[in-house]
């Protein structure tokens, strides 16, 4: 009985040494919530040609699923990029801002505010608390998804489409009815933020200001996500930091966006007929109000106008 | 805390092995029995009070039974029987009616709604919010199999009531079963026996095999199975039958790990609990395959609906009638297809209050019942013609044969409603073009990387199962290996786990299908 012991003492050892192994090489080395997308963000995002970008996108899937930067360069002329992952959290952004700076430098930084509402550092969320507890000594739990990033796999890259091409902009196709009605009924009432979402904010405040940048804070449409006492919170923050803040959940006659066939999935998402309308009303309120550069005539930038033609979207 | 979850089989599953082999031999039932209320407590709350009182009324129904025979006071045999009859009656009636009116009220409600309006009458049905306690459908069963058990004096009633608890709440069995009978579980869970090594071992291998299935293929799959059932209509019907094929995998994934999850964990404790699978894909035709898919569901309908239906006075006079006017070959059908018929409905009502699971029963008892009338007339064909029906090429063909059938039946099993299943259904035949699938794999919630792990985890999990049939048990195998290359072998296992499984942020949890049944 003692030799089976020992041998079973033995191999939870070994397997401690394994788990610590893949612990050290899958754990990243900035502080990120969500590795897997910031690593194939950054990945994705350094093939930009170096000082291309003008204006760089944040935020959660809203960000990717309304701001199209190949419709923005066709109408405006200016380049952007989003850099938009899936429930982003603003540790996350804070994260890819410092990749961005590293090869790019955007003179405008637009973070779209849905993000302010999730927690914003480290911790886990409370889905499954063992599992949160096991992989604070197991890293290996939290970040086991990041082989994809760190093997290349060259199979079927033909075939998709999701990488690189749309600059980050997500094309969906999809269409759920939004139903409900009107979601901006006016208040007084203030939403609580996420814990940490003031620190992340002062701190890419500070980056994007020292790289020589402007931060703007935009709200997408979205029933599902965004109400009258959220707006609240992001204009009182943005007053109290000195920021722009649009917030086109007020703009409906201005934006016309058909909630029963130009939402993915029911109010949550817009798809690619919603995108189009914001990307087109925001591309010209940015592009007056920061004095973006027009790019269209340089042929430095053909690039853009073959990734169009490429990309196969009516814009 | 399901099965699949690290709470359950790195937290709950250790404290319980160690708090088992801890106390004394005597009060060991004692420690499953807290460990089953602990467990069921975490999902259902107070609505454990259903499963105490079931547990209660199996316990003394089952001794009144023994009573009745035991001290007929004088009756006759004849008289005996009926008065069994009446209180197994009123034992299985009680126990449905709980699950009848749980789970099937909102259903007969909305039905009876729909009926009346289109006679025109103005009466909507406002639906009940019902807490249903967990495993309600699967403890309903057990309590049916013991009391029929008993009353057919194939099972003595039990006199320890802890015993009776046991069978019912065993902690692994609650959320998907599988269905066991009383003599396969009680005894083994009373007597208490230490844990051994070996079993510990075993258990182990097979819980991780279990999240092998179910963390790293089905739920990776998930995403893809419901975005397509969710958007069949605007997709292609190549991507339509796509999903189709995705659900049947995921569900045969998920259901049969968590059965292996389940299995290891009854292992751990030294109890044999009944296998719910046997390579069912490998099945010559529809009613095989059933003897191989939930194989406990589908014995408890052969023992406790096929054969008494079939057996039934009603029935038989009814064949004997037809036999006078049809003649032997159509009245040798009429017992075993009405017992089929009630079969199937069964099945389909037991997955719950759809019509889409009452459309799946009848779907299974029109091919059974097809397959059985064809049985002898196509034997008689294939000797004729000489077609060796155990050739590799007919073999293909049988299988190509019910892949078909399963995936069609487990399309509408898993649609919205009856309507989508049709229109889904007819998607595939209508506006089927594969270039659509090939363009846009990458769009359906599967990314490239996500393709080759479920491709690769479908071979394994073929091969093993290939294996299976051949009766090679890979575990058994591996557990001759020297000490090394055993190691290395389990190590590889619980890595590939850990790292391919689609669990964390970024993943949905999903929780377990049957559980909801």
């Amino acid at each position: 009985m003692l030799k089976k012991i020992l041998r079973a003492v033995g191999f939870m050892a070994g397997l401690a040494i394994i788990l610590a192994t893949t612990s050290i090489i899958l754990k990243p080395k900035s502080d990120v919530y969500n590795a897997v997308g910031v690593d194939k963000k950054t990945k994705d995002f350094r093939k930009e040609t170096e000082q291309s970008l003008d204006l760089v996108f944040f935020g959660d899937s809203e960000s990717y699923s309304a701001f199209n930067p190949l419709q923005m360069y066709s109408e405006q002329g200016y380049t952007s990029y989003v850099c938009g992952t899936s429930l982003q959290r603003l540790c996350d952004t804070y994260v890819l801002l410092q990749e961005a700076y590293k090869t790019q430098s955007p003179k405008v930084v637009v973070l779209e505010t849905n993000c302010f509402f999730r927690f914003s550092g480290l911790a886990e969320d409370d889905s499954d608390k063992v599992m949160n507890t096991f992989a604070k000594v197991i890293p290996v739990l939290k970040y086991h998804d990041r082989w994809k990033t760190l093997v290349p796999l060259k199979i079927f890259k033909h075939i998709d489409k999701n990488e690189g091409l749309l600059k980050g902009f997500r094309y969906r196709t999809g269409t759920e009815p939004y139903n409900g009605g009107e979601w901006m009924k006016k208040t007084e009432e203030v939403a609580g933020t996420g814990a940490n979402a003031e620190h992340y904010l002062k701190k890419i405040k500070e980056l994007v200001e020292s790289n020589g940048g402007t931060l703007v804070l935009v709200s997408v449409p979205s029933p599902d996500n965004w109400t009258y006492a959220k707006h609240n919170a992001v204009e009182k923050i943005s007053e109290e930091y000195d920021l722009d803040f649009l917030d086109m959940n007020l703009m409906q006659d201005e934006l016309n966006i058909d909630w029963k066939t130009e939402t993915k999935d029911g109010g949550n998402h817009l798809n690619f007929l919603g995108a189009k309308k914001v990307s087109s009303y925001l591309a010209k309120y940015l592009s007056e109000k920061y004095n973006l550069p027009d790019h269209r005539d340089d042929p430095a930038y053909d690039g853009w106008k073959e990734d169009i033609k490429e990309s196969g979207m009516d814009i | 805390m399901a099965y699949h979850t690290i709470a359950y089989f790195a937290v709950f599953l250790p404290i319980v092995i160690l708090l088992y082999q801890v106390f004394p031999k005597k009060i060991r039932f004692a420690v499953i029995l807290a460990a089953d209320i602990v467990f069921f407590w975490l999902f259902s709350g107070k609505l454990i009070i259903y499963l105490v009182c079931a547990s209660l009324l199996t316990y003394f129904i089952g001794l009144w039974l023994e009573k009745i025979a035991l001290n007929p006071g004088g009756l006759s045999n004849k008289l005996i029987t009926k008065k069994k009859r009446r209180v197994l009656a009123l034992g299985i009636l009680l126990n449905l009616a709980v699950l009848v009116v749980l789970k099937y009220t909102n259903f007969f409600g909305q039905t009876l709604s729909d009926i009346l309006n289109v006679f025109k009458v103005d009466w909507t049905y406002k639906p009940i919010k019902f807490m249903i306690p967990i495993g309600l459908s699967f403890y309903t069963l057990e309590i049916i199999s013991y009391l029929t058990d008993v009353y057919r004096g194939t099972q003595k009633a039990e006199h320890n009531f802890a015993k009776v608890a046991l069978y019912l709440s065993f902690f692994p069995q609650t959320m998907e079963g599988p269905i066991a009978r009383f003599h396969e579980t009680a005894d083994a869970l009373y007597s208490g026996e230490s844990i051994k090594f070996d079993n510990l071992k075993f258990g182990y291998q097979r819980i991780l095999w279990g999240l092998f299935k179910k963390i790293v293929v089905a739920d990776r799959i998930f995403p893809t199975v419901k975005y397509i059932f969710g958007n069949y209509a605007n997709l292609d019907g190549s991507i339509a039958l796509f999903g189709a094929i995705c659900y049947v995998t995921q569900l045969y994934m998920e259901f049969s790990g968590c059965m292996d999850i389940v299995i290891g964990s009854g292992q751990i404790f030294g109890i044999t609990l009944p296998e719910n699978f046997r390579q069912p894909f490998l099945a010559k035709n529809a009613g095989d395959f059933w003897r191989r898919w939930h194989i406990t569901l589908g014995t408890f309908f052969k023992d406790y609906i096929f054969y008494p239906v079939s057996l039934a006075k009603p029935v038989k006079n009814f064949a004997k009638k037809v036999k006078k006017r049809c003649g032997r070959n159509v009245s040798k059908f009429v017992a075993p297809t009405a017992a089929l018929f009630c079969v199937w409905l069964s099945n389909g009502l037991w997955h719950g209050a759809n019509w889409t699971f009452i459309f799946y029963g009848m779907y299974y008892f029109v091919l059974i019942f097809i397959e059985n009338i064809l049985e002898e007339p196509l034997k008689k064909f294939t000797e004729k013609l000489h077609i060796n029906m155990e050739s590799v090429g007919f073999r293909i063909f049988r299988a190509i044969k019910l892949f078909i059938i399963v995936v069609t039946g487990e399309l509408f099993f898993n649609a919205a409603s009856l309507k989508d299943g049709f229109k889904m259904f007819g998607r595939i035949f209508t506006n089927f073009h594969i270039s659509e699938l090939i363009s846009s794999i990458f769009q359906l919630k599967m990314d490239r990387y996500d393709i080759p792990i479920v491709v690769v985890g479908i071979i394994l999990v073929t091969i093993v199962g290939a294996l299976k049939e051949k009766n090679i048990d890979i575990r058994r195998k591996v557990s001759g290996w020297v000490i090394p290359a055993r190691w290395v072998f389990w190590y590889a296992a619980i890595m590939l786990v850990i790292i391919f499984g689609a669990y964390g942020s970024g993943y949905t949890a999903v929780d377990l299908i049957y559980a909801g049944y």
